[in-house]
């Protein structure tokens, strides 16, 4: 009796324990590299599930809208496909960003590891919390499109409640999976090249390799909202299967969307589909996702236990500092203009934070390339013609780089540390900013114009090539100069207020200003292009605006401001300043000033 | 000289320093007591620049430091209390760091940092991130940061936190070398035995305002007390410390 009470003691504590490690991980996956601080986490979150509930209910909107009028007939299943596709690489993208709080880390491990804890509770909470939060994100998704697919499609068929309860419950059984699924294949990719390549490795190429994850993920994205925009049927592989879906081949094999539809017709009992069968892949592919990430986890933890710590020490280290010190007698002569350089170097190499976050911004970029070349490319001689689209991706990449640059550089990387700034600094400013430009534009732009020369030395002849590329750097350089015009700060040792930029209400105006930036730019590389001697009046233009703004940065800028360590709100009302005193009968005269309070 | 005259420091209204006046010699290491939140660190941070006092000046070699700012940060060194550095650093790269930010060349700072790293028994671990490191690790790092320009102010604040044993020994000769070089040295501390036997004047401080400040031998005089601890405990310490332990011990046991 004894015994058993004891063991059911114990159950409990750690049903207890599980049930508060469940909320503590749960609440750590909002915690993550694109939150900055934690009083923005439920404004984000909330604004995040809000737009998603938005876009999934007008998809199935726009999609379901004609089984208003029609029967269903069982070819609902494109929409199906859809909006699972879109599911998909939603929860794909948002496991991408949260793969540095997935897994226990030193934080879990100094905390969590000196209690009464067993490695079961620690594993089990950790996935509890995983299953909420891919739940979380499945409710918003399903919140607004799942009335459309359970109250629209069923209606052709039966008018029982039951069967519209059960339609229902099989529409958010597959929805889950599907999003559990899109979830889990990022972690399975990046668990399997963890396993391949060991810690050590891994920990050094993680980041590169979320970096490229992010992009294909942000090219699928747009890839899809391109469909979305121009038709399913324009495409050539559509039009393909529509006529003969042999000639698909194995194509449903590789397309996870296709076997969670199949899922979804198979258990409402209409196994008709061209690719009926596919569904036992998703019930396999999720057993294996799902395989891999607890070994995974479970390995993560017991190194983590074990106090393996993963730290890379840098070979070659004599001939580093021998680089180090001819790099700086070339470029970097000043002390506090090198300290800035380095500093900046070091930490966008050693931030998982800040590379991340740099990461976003450059798959954004990198993501669209393809995306408009795909657009706007017909035939495959344009690839190798002179058009605006193929002069503007130099600049879309540097714009990207740049202003991911300029975002992230603004995120303090240890606020409490930036003592060591403010006791050292000098009066002279200039040091400062100089080695920030020149970390940005040795370290940044000119490795990203080489990349590129060297691509498009290959689709056009050197000289061309060189010229487009020139042009392209001069273009940056002259867009850093913008971005960091009136920046007097030190890159990431400074307070940051977001929201500055205000986003939310001036989005469409960037849009419409960067449309305009490559319209404009690769409309007069073209026409310089075709009469290359003009270029001597482009750079002499360029020149003189360079100079411009560095005369006044110099001599005004940098004279009457100091470094700005702290950021002041912006005040909730801006009044007009006035300061003329009142009239002399004025009953204010009467009141103290404020001095004298 | 370091002179502070009537310094106050309000955070909002709340006054944590309430006007401190003393001034400290070059050669003589000065001991700063006083218990937790009494206002160390605020002073401390005053004297080093960080902070700007709410009212009175402080003034080296007879100018207000608040108008030489950048020239007098220049010959100040301070390892603060917080080992507040950035982590994601080598101790290499922030020695670096902080030694380019201080206009030292980098031929001179490849002997200074290696043989202090040296020295320190850091060598080895030099070029791993200090994420790894102990805390008397970082410790012996801020250290090395604050000593690197040969500075002649030394605002030290909990200095030998986390250190271990042979260390301690060396900074507390260090010290005493650096004092015969005539470098002026505040020395905050918890520890009363190390301010008792490295410091030759002993400043307390007590809920923002000076509780005493004299020479150790003075202050055991004046007070007829064997040792620093007591003159401490009779001067700061109002509450009684063995019924204090008792009641910790009964909470403790409390529903167990």
């Amino acid at each position: 009796m004894a015994a058993g009470s004891g063991v059911l003691s114990s159950v409990l504590f750690e049903a207890r324990q599980f049930k508060i490690l469940t909320r503590h991980f749960f609440l750590r996956l909002f915690r993550n590299d694109l939150v900055d601080f934690e009083d923005q986490m439920k404004e984000r979150v909330i604004g995040i599930l809000a737009l998603l509930a938005v876009f999934s209910g007008l998809l199935a909107y726009v999609g379901l809208e004609k089984y208003l009028y029609t029967p269903d007939e069982g070819r609902s299943w494109i929409e199906k496909l859809y909006i699972i596709t879109f599911f998909m690489l939603i929860m794909g993208l948002v496991s991408i960003l949260e793969w540095e709080v997935i897994y226990p880390d030193r934080r879990d491990l100094s905390n969590l590891g000196p209690l009464p804890l067993k490695p079961r509770t620690f594993l089990a909470a950790k996935f509890g919390s995983l299953i909420i939060f891919v739940g979380l994100f499945a409710l918003s998704l399903n919140l607004l499109s799942s009335p459309f697919f359970v109250l629209l499609l069923p209606q052709w068929r039966s008018s029982s409640i039951f069967f519209f309860l059960g339609h229902a419950i099989v529409h958010f059984l597959v929805m889950f999976l599907a999003c559990f699924f899109g979830f889990l294949v990022p972690i399975f990719i990046l668990g399997f090249l963890q396993k391949l390549m060991g810690p050590r490795l891994f920990s050094r190429v993680s980041s590169y390799l979320r970096s490229l994850l992010l992009i294909g993920q942000t090219f699928l994205i747009l890839t899809y909202l391109r469909i979305l925009v121009y038709g399913l049927n324009n495409l050539t592989v559509i039009k393909q299967l529509r006529s003969d879906f042999s000639k698909a081949g194995r194509f449903f094999d590789y397309f996870p969307p296709f076997w969670f539809t199949d899922l979804y017709e198979t258990v409402l009992g209409r196994p008709r589909l061209p690719f009926h069968g596919r569904y036992m892949y998703a019930l396999a592919g999720l057993v294996l996702m799902m395989a891999v990430f607890i070994l995974t986890m479970g390995i993560t933890y017991g190194r983590s236990l074990r106090r393996i710590e993963v730290v890379g020490r840098p070979r070659l280290r004599s001939l580093h500092r021998l680089l180090e010190t001819v790099f700086n007698g070339l470029f970097l002569r000043n002390p506090v203009e090198s300290a800035v350089f380095h500093f900046f170097r070091k930490t966008l190499k050693l931030s998982p934070f800040h590379k991340t976050r740099l990461a976003s911004f450059l798959a954004c970029g990198i993501a669209l390339v393809p995306f408009l070349i795909t657009i706007k490319t017909v035939q495959k001689d344009d690839l190798f013609a002179l058009n605006t689209t193929m002069l503007s991706i130099p600049l879309i990449l540097s714009f990207a780089l740049l202003l991911g640059l300029r975002a992230v550089i603004n995120v303090p990387v240890s606020l409490e540390a930036n003592w060591a700034f403010r006791l050292t600094e000098k009066y002279a400013t200039r040091p400062y900013f100089s080695g920030l430009r020149k970390a940005v534009f040795l370290l940044y732009l000119v490795p990203l114009f080489v990349l590129l020369f060297a691509l498009y030395v290959v689709l056009w002849d050197p000289l061309t090539a060189i010229r487009h590329c020139l042009y392209g750097l001069t273009v940056s350089v002259l867009v850093m100069e913008v971005f960091f015009f009136r920046f007097l700060k030190i890159p990431f040792a400074c307070a940051y207020l977001p929201g500055k930029e205000k986003i939310q209400s001036y989005w469409f105006i960037y849009l419409i200003g960067f449309i305009a930036y490559l319209k404009i730019a690769s409309r007069i590389e073209l026409e310089l292009l075709r009469s290359p001697s003009d270029f001597i009046y482009f750079y002499g233009v360029a020149f003189l605006v360079f100079i411009g703004i560095r005369t006044y940065q110099v001599f005004f800028l940098y004279k009457r401001n100091r470094i700005q360590y702290e950021e002041q709100l912006e005040p909730v009302m801006i009044g007009l300043d006035y300061k003329a005193p009142p009239h002399k009968d004025s009953p204010l005269n009467d009141f103290p000033s404020t001095k004298d309070i | 000289m370091l002179e502070l005259r009537g310094i106050t420091k309000k955070f909002l209204v709340f006054p944590a320093v309430r006007e401190v006046s003393f001034s400290l010699k070059p050669g003589e290491i000065t001991g700063y007591l006083g218990p937790n939140g009494a206002g160390k660190t605020t002073t401390i941070k005053m004297m080093a620049g960080l902070l700007e006092p709410t009212e009175g000046d402080i003034l080296y070699r007879g100018a207000p430091i608040r108008k030489t700012l950048f020239e007098y940060k220049k010959i100040v060194g301070y390892v603060p209390e917080q080992a507040e550095v950035y982590r994601h650093l080598s101790a290499w790269d922030y020695l670096f760091l902080i030694g380019r930010l201080r206009d030292l060349p980098d031929h001179i700072l490849k002997i200074k940092v290696t043989e202090l790293m040296k020295l320190l028994g850091l060598s080895s671990d030099m070029d791993m991130s200090m994420a790894s490191y102990s805390k008397g690790m970082v410790q012996k790092v801020l250290i090395s940061s604050a000593l690197l320009h040969n500075p002649e102010v030394l605002l030290l604040d909990e200095p030998l936190s986390g250190l271990d044993v042979s260390t301690v020994l060396v900074v507390k000769d260090l010290l005493a070398i650096f004092s015969r070089e005539g470098k002026i040295i505040m020395y905050s501390s918890h520890v009363l035995e190390v301010v008792e036997k490295i410091c030759s004047r002993v400043i307390i401080i007590d809920k923002g305002s000076l509780a005493a400040d004299d020479s150790v031998e003075n202050l055991r005089h004046l007070m007829n007390l064997p040792s620093l601890e007591e003159i401490f405990s009779r001067l700061v310490v109002d509450v009684d410390t063995q019924e204090t332990a008792r009641n910790i011990a009964e909470v403790i046991k409390f529903g167990s």
